[in-house]
């Protein structure tokens, strides 16, 4: 086996392991800050994932809006709102035990089918995870994509001003 | 001439759309009941007059007229087109014909009524819709005005829907026809996918080429199922009484003359299908008996005058079966002809009694016989139409009524030669059925007309005015020539039987029939029906006559434990609300409710829990909500993976 | 992607661009306070978008921008079927806001980007396209939902809609991802070729396949991924709501037909158990629909169950390749005009949170005569009584499916609507067959947009029942310009 997969396996599971326990991390914490925090720790793992797969730029903007815009966002919510520990111990429902149960059987459904299938050799370079062809790509064969994208932006964008705004009897 | 025809069927749905709309727009064109009335019969009129002229120039030849092409889908073409031909103008005869009578007389009846101009606009709907199923020369077009008529009756029973009962009699005969309607479009599906085509034509050519083979028994047995809803059969007639809530009129169009024989008319259509069926046709015999008698045996124990008119209506029909059943189609529409006529005569000259009887203001209920009795005196035109309908639906010779009864009676006794075979036992409960006939009409009559008076003498009631009395003396004249048409095979080995000889090219009886006719068979038959027929009304005249109102105790008396059952309906009604409805209700809203409340989305109808607990715990509620329905999500798709990957 | 051809794409996308445009300069009259256009505009705005489409649009099917979108073929027909259903509820919008005192004009701007949304995903040739296309539609139907923001009901609606609506494109983009992870492309041509590969690694593609479905199933409200619909169509104004329960199915539909068409999910292959999985939901979510639709009191609930009855319908027709296609276009065709009318009446009708229960219908008939006989219209239709519209699109449905040999699937379907025919003919026998002391409390006002806009429905419904060719001829012409799809389903 070549250093080069020894290292990306390496990577992987490492980054696999810490971004996994971010999110069970985010389910279990009681305090809110820190299931933002875990939370944090999952992007990052994720973005790592992106960075051994050689796709820079996706690392790079995984950082950037979700572990800068969005999780600061997320921080000062929970400070504004300031918001307690959640009281209660964890209770264990018939609701949340069907839950478990469906997780778990779709998880195995997909390891069931996507076992053997994507064990292919990492061979050749990725070339298409850097800055040069991804904006080539948004401005050429995906431009239309790229554009339309800001519509559903502005819709959310709109979407947020109703919900937020303080008067909904607007002068007509 | 051809090019006239296309009006039969438009000219109705002009009509309805003139009167209807008019009305509805215009209030002045409303109250101006005269030139309502008068539209609305010229296009029902009209149409019959070019029918009647069609019908005396027809070269033998079908005309096809194809109006526009309505779907077409791949190879399929379904287009509003019609066959004129001998069953369809015989029937378009009977239906503008009758039709235009009972417009005439719904100009008296009606008079006064704030929705006149929206009665005549659904009679009219009503013609178009019955051409457009007697007319069409497909299984769509033919549904159309399948539907139609259904729902003209639908709403012309509810027509007067102050009174709850009414509104609730025509729901009662919505259901049971979308039951039948529901075979019938179970029967289209099969033809199509049978032959590729939903043409009638295509369909009996099938039959003859033996390509259909033996789901010729399943259509035919779709088809009879979907007739026993519209015909008024069993188990399905149990809305045929209860439409009577319906203006009179309509009763005598609707469900007596017209709609309610569409599926004799479907089956005559057809009859290269049914006869290739045998067991179909045995079932058809059974279930025809079965009707005729018990309707014939509850209608004697009625007092509404509607009433027993409309269970012997299902008797009547019961009759037309039970020739459908034996092969013999020409008697089937012989009866549904003569039956037309005499019905509509007896139901138009209810109306008028009922009309009078409204009138003086002094009964209580103007339908209930025992508050009538000696109206002769008062209403001479009414009652004299009235008794020549009734000795003709009675079979009392020579009116029309015996001929085609007649016919029905030899095909049943002549389908087999063995002596003891289902069709024998059939032909005797015909015979029973027609001497229960003869009594239950004369008791009707004699109760009504003659004998003394039974209301409040300060008032008399009066005559109606001509424009009902002159349908009436049309009708009844039919109902004495009519049976001309039909002379029994005995005479001249049925050269004379004009219809015969009309229906021939479309309609192939069971030769059987023929075969097995002997002189003296046919003289046995024909002299047993006349002189049971005559004995049944005079005896019964003479019960009536003797002892008036009270002779209703000595039948009670004869037939015992039978009459309760008789006067219940034989308690159709309650039984199939306790073995249908109610369990069906019950175990249905019971698995319902534990459905809705645990299942669905633990909120029914206004998420009521949602809202009535929204104060004090909204988002503890509104998440256990959502976890509900995101399970539920789940478990779909762990489900659908679950077979995609290991089923 | 060829520079040459940029101009010549944008011809060919030109309606898009125009709703695109009507919507931002809607947002931008609304912040300059020109307030009374915005409705007409947005009106005038999607039926100019759709009538271009549809007149001006290419006769023959091309793929544009780099395979990202069709033009041609079916989706002129499409976009305009699309616009219609924007235009017909823009009509009865501003009247039931301005009841509601609630202007909003941003509504108008999200309609005509909603309806966008729509003709992306319904045009799309390229899964990434479909998405984005969906999440367009999305986003401004949760944002109708939760419109009232006083108002508990919508704020459930809104926020119902939205978590579960997320959940349900999860598993869309999962099986989208799944689908590039087998075959390195989304585009939708592309894939049609790949279809060996695809079949080579069955286990994968099918659930690749059956994950795709599951967004499209919640966004057509099919059992099991149904359950949302009563209560955000409950929450939703009224109107907006015909407008959910149409615009947004007529998509899903759409672009869900081309993409079993594309990879051939219901290719009469032998062990085919994608077929067996749309079969089945077909036939649940027609007897749930309909069953349920039968208990509920409130009209709202009830459209919104029939709706799920629909639904049912049309997955019967999609389980029948080509032909039932065709049908299930005409089908959503009418099913919008029925379904936009009468929600619309019902918001007219709506002043009080009870006059959307059944009973406050009683005696309308004669009240307002003119109201319930509509009413009583758009109900015959859904429930399918000839020769009103929507007997035509069930028959054409049933028929495709009988065509496909699915009768018993079409039996079923053809005894769940007489099923269904009890619950619409309870309403039109309380508004007509029942009266009560006081007559109906409820108060149609007759503003002239709405009232046109019953009227236009009306009369096309009755129209189409008689001549359904006008509709049948021009969707028949534009399957067989088709090449896309026809080529696909060539054996």
């Amino acid at each position: 086996m070549e250093a080069a997969t020894t290292i990306q396996t390496v990577l992987f599971w490492t980054f696999s392991v810490l971004g996994l326990a971010g999110a069970v991390g985010l389910l279990f914490n009681r305090n809110a800050v820190y299931a933002a925090l875990s939370l944090v720790l999952n992007f990052f793992s994720i973005a790592g994932l992106y960075l051994s797969l050689g796709a820079e730029f996706l690392a790079a903007v995984q950082i950037l809006v979700y572990a800068g815009a969005i999780m600061v966002l997320f921080l000062f919510v929970i400070m504004l709102l300031n918001m307690q520990e959640e009281k209660g111990v964890f209770t264990f429902d018939i609701r949340r035990g069907a839950a478990f149960i469906l997780g778990f059987a779709f998880v195995a459904e997909m390891m069931v089918v996507l076992k053997g299938f994507w064990n292919h050799e990492a061979g050749g370079e990725f070339t298409y995870g850097k800055v040069e062809p991804i904006g080539r790509a948004l401005l050429t064969d995906y431009l239309f994509p790229f554009e339309m994208i800001s519509i559903v932006l502005i819709a959310a964008l709109i979407g947020a001003i109703l919900v937020a705004r303080r008067h909904t009897h607007q002068e007509g | 001439m051809e090019a006239l025809l296309p009006l039969v069927i438009l000219l109705p749905l002009l009509g309805s759309a003139l009167v209807g709309l008019g009305g509805f727009l215009a209030p002045g064109f409303r109250k101006n009941e005269s030139l309502v009335g008068l539209i609305a019969t010229a296009m029902v009129a009209i149409p019959f007059f070019i029918i009647a002229a069609a019908f005396f120039q027809f070269d033998g030849t079908p005309i096809q007229i194809s109006l526009f092409s309505w779907m077409q889908a791949g190879d399929l073409n379904i287009s509003f087109s019609y066959e004129i031909d001998q069953l369809s103008l015989l029937m378009g005869m009977i239906v503008t014909g009758v039709g235009s009578l009972i417009h005439i007389y719904s100009i008296g009846y009606m008079h006064g009524d704030g929705g006149y101009y929206k009665f005549f606009g659904y009679l009219n709907l009503f013609i178009f819709a019955m051409n457009n199923l007697i007319f069409g020369d497909n299984f769509v077009v033919m549904f159309l005005g399948w539907e139609g008529v259904g729902l003209c009756s639908y709403l012309l029973i509810g027509f007067w829907y102050k009174d709850m009962p009414k509104a609730i009699a025509a729901q009662k005969a919505f259901i049971a026809n979308r039951i039948g309607d529901f075979a019938m479009i179970i029967a289209m599906i099969m033809v199509f996918n049978l032959i590729g085509s939903l043409n009638f034509s295509d369909l009996n050519a099938a039959v003859a080429d033996g390509s259909l083979g033996d789901n010729a028994m399943w259509i035919s047995l779709l088809i009879f199922i979907a007739a026993t809803g519209k015909s008024a059969q069993i188990p399905l007639f149990v809305w045929l009484p209860d439409a009577m809530a319906g203006p009179t009129p309509v009763s005598a169009l609707i469900h007596a003359a017209t709609m309610v024989t569409s599926g004799i008319y479907l089956v005559a259509r057809l009859n290269p299908v049914f006869s290739a069926s045998p067991e179909v046709m045995t079932i058809i015999v059974i279930v025809a008996a079965l009707t005729a008698v018990v309707a014939a045996l509850i209608a004697i124990a009625q007092n509404d005058i509607k009433k027993v008119l409309a269970y012997s209506t299902v008797s009547q029909l019961g009759f037309m079966f039970m020739a459908l059943g034996a092969g013999a189609y020409t008697a089937a529409i012989f009866h549904v002809m003569t039956h037309a006529f005499f019905k509509a005569c007896l139901f138009l000259g209810s109306g008028s009694v009922i009309h009078a009887m409204e009138h003086m203001h002094t009964v209580e209920d103007p339908q209930d016989i025992r508050t009538m009795g000696g109206l002769r005196k008062y209403m001479p035109a009414t009652s004299t139409t009235f008794w020549i309908s009734t000795l003709a639906i009675s079979g009392i010779i020579p009116l029309a009524g015996f001929f085609s009864k007649d016919e029905i009676l030899t095909s049943l006794f002549l389908f087999d030669e063995s002596a003891f075979s289902i069709y024998k036992i059939v032909w005797f409960v015909a015979t029973l059925t027609a001497v229960l006939t003869a009594v239950y009409m004369t008791r009707l009559t004699m109760l009504t007309f003659e004998g003394k008076e039974r209301f409040p003498d300060t008032k008399h009631p009066h005559e109606s005015p001509a424009s009902m009395t002159i349908p009436l003396w049309i009708l009844a004249a039919l109902a004495v020539v009519g049976g001309f048409l039909g002379l029994p095979y005995l005479i001249g080995h049925g050269e004379f039987h004009l219809l015969n000889h009309w229906l021939e090219p479309v309609i192939t009886n069971n030769p059987a029939i023929e075969e097995n006719a002997s002189f003296g068979k046919e003289i046995f038959l024909i002299l047993l029906s006349t002189l049971l027929a005559i004995g049944a009304v005079f005896f019964t005249r003479n019960l009536y006559r003797k002892h008036g109102l009270a002779a209703d105790a000595k039948v009670k008396k004869a037939f015992g434990g039978l009459f309760r059952v008789m006067e219940g309906k034989f308690f159709l009604d309650e039984l199939y609300n306790a073995i249908l409805i109610k369990p069906f209700m019950s175990i249905g809203n019971r698995a319902l409710s534990w459905f809705d409340n645990n299942i669905v989305d633990g909120a029914v109808n206004g998420s009521g829990t949602v809202v009535a607990n929204i104060g004090e715990s909204f988002r503890k509620l509104q998440s256990g909500l959502i976890s509900n329905y995101l399970l539920i999500i789940t478990t779909g798709v762990v489900a659908m993976l679950g077979y995609l990957i290991f089923g | 992607m060829d520079l040459h051809l940029l101009g010549s794409d944008t011809l060919a996308i030109a309606p898009l661009l125009l709703l695109l445009g009507v919507g931002l300069l809607i947002m931008l009259l609304d912040s300059f306070r020109v307030h009374a256009s915005i409705p007409w505009l947005a009106g005038l705005g999607m039926l100019s978008a759709g009538a271009w489409a549809w007149l001006a649009g290419p006769s023959q099917s091309q793929v544009v921008f780099s395979g990202m979108m069709e033009a041609g073929g079916i989706s002129p027909l499409v976009t305009l079927f699309l616009c219609l259903a924007g235009v017909f509820t823009v009509l009865f919008v501003p009247d039931y806001l301005a009841r509601h005192d609630n202007k909003v004009n941003d509504v108008y701007a999200l309609l005509v980007f909603a309806v966008l949304g729509m003709v992306l995903m319904a045009n799309a040739h390229n899964l990434l396209m479909t998405f984005i296309g969906l999440e367009t539609m999305s986003m401004c139907l949760y944002i109708f939902a939760a419109l009232f923001k006083t108002d508990t009901r919508s704020n459930e609606a809104g926020l119902k809609y939205f978590l579960l609506g997320s959940f349900a494109s999860a598993f869309l983009l999962f099986g989208i991802a799944l689908v590039y992870g087998i075959t390195g492309t989304l585009d939708l041509g592309e894939l049609s070729t790949k279809i060996t590969l695809l079949q080579e690694n069955k286990a994968l593609f099918y659930v690749a396949s059956g994950l795709m479905l599951v967004g499209f199933l919640f966004k057509v409200a099919a059992f099991p991924f149904h359950n949302w619909t009563p209560d955000v169509y409950q929450g939703t104004p009224t109107p907006l709501a015909g407008f959910m329960a149409t615009g947004s199915k007529m998509a899903a539909f759409v672009s869900l037909g081309i993409i079993i068409e594309k990879l051939e999910l219901v290719s009469p292959a032998v062990d085919n158990r994608l077929a067996t999985v749309l079969a089945l939901t077909a036939f649940l979510t027609m007897v749930y629909g309909n069953l349920v639709a039968a208990r509920q009191t409130n009209l709202k609930r009830m459209l919104a169950y029939s709706s799920i009855a629909h639904s049912g319908y049309v997955l019967l027709g999609l389980c029948a390749p080509v032909f039932g296609f065709q049908a299930i276009l005409f089908y959503m065709f009418i099913y919008t005009l029925m379904n936009i009318g009468a929600f619309g009446l019902l918001g007219m009708a709506e002043q009080r949170m009870e006059d959307t229960d059944i009973e406050s219908w009683k005696g309308l008939g004669k009240s307002s005569p003119y109201m319930a006989g509509a009413m009583a219209v758009f109900l015959f239709s859904l429930a399918g009584i000839p020769p009103l519209a929507g007997f035509m699109s069930k028959y054409q449905v049933f028929l495709s499916a009988i065509r496909e040999d699915l009768v018993v699937l079409a039996t079923i379907g053809i005894l769940t609507s007489v099923v269904g025919a009890f619950y619409y003919l309870r309403v039109i026998f309380l508004m007509f067959f029942q009266t009560t002391e006081q007559p109906s409390t409820l108060n149609l006002r007759q503003k002239m947009a709405p009232a046109t806009g019953i009227a236009v429905l009306v009369l096309l419904i009755i129209l189409l029942g008689v001549f359904p060719s006008l509709i049948l001829d021009p969707i028949r012409a534009a399957f067989s310009s088709d090449l896309v799809i026809e080529m696909a389903s060539q054996p």
